[in-house]
């Protein structure tokens, strides 16, 4: 198997 | 224990720039980018398959998680999505 990558949080952003 | 169901509405725009998700919310031009965990949990949202099994193959197949600690933080991101006006969250599946 592919090495999994490191985890972040799910998150999003509104952009200006 | 019951399923979650998502789908993003109809009046959006997504596109992948490379591992984001970009959202424009054509109704107001609200634009939102997602993290890659975000953006997998995204690409997933057919409206058909749980957000548990979203999570179990998008999310900790990829990513270095404990699968029950993916689904929890997704719950709160589509959540958050919603509250946004930009997803469907229902507790069965969400036809086109």
């Amino acid at each position: 198997n592919p090495p999994r990558k490191p985890y972040q949080k799910p998150s999003y952003r509104q952009e200006k | 224990m019951s399923e979650l169901y998502v789908r993003p509405i109809r009046d959006i725009a997504a596109r992948m720039l490379g591992e984001e998700v970009i959202v424009m919310a054509v109704r107001d031009s609200r634009v939102f980018s997602l993290n890659p965990t975000a953006s997998a949990i995204w690409s997933g949202a057919d409206g058909v398959t749980p957000l548990r099994e979203i999570v179990a193959r998008r999310v900790a197949c990829e990513f270095e998680v404990d699968a029950d600690a993916a689904y929890q933080d997704a719950v709160a991101l589509v959540e958050e999505l919603a509250r946004e006006g930009i997803l469907q969250i229902s507790d069965g599946p969400i036809p086109e």
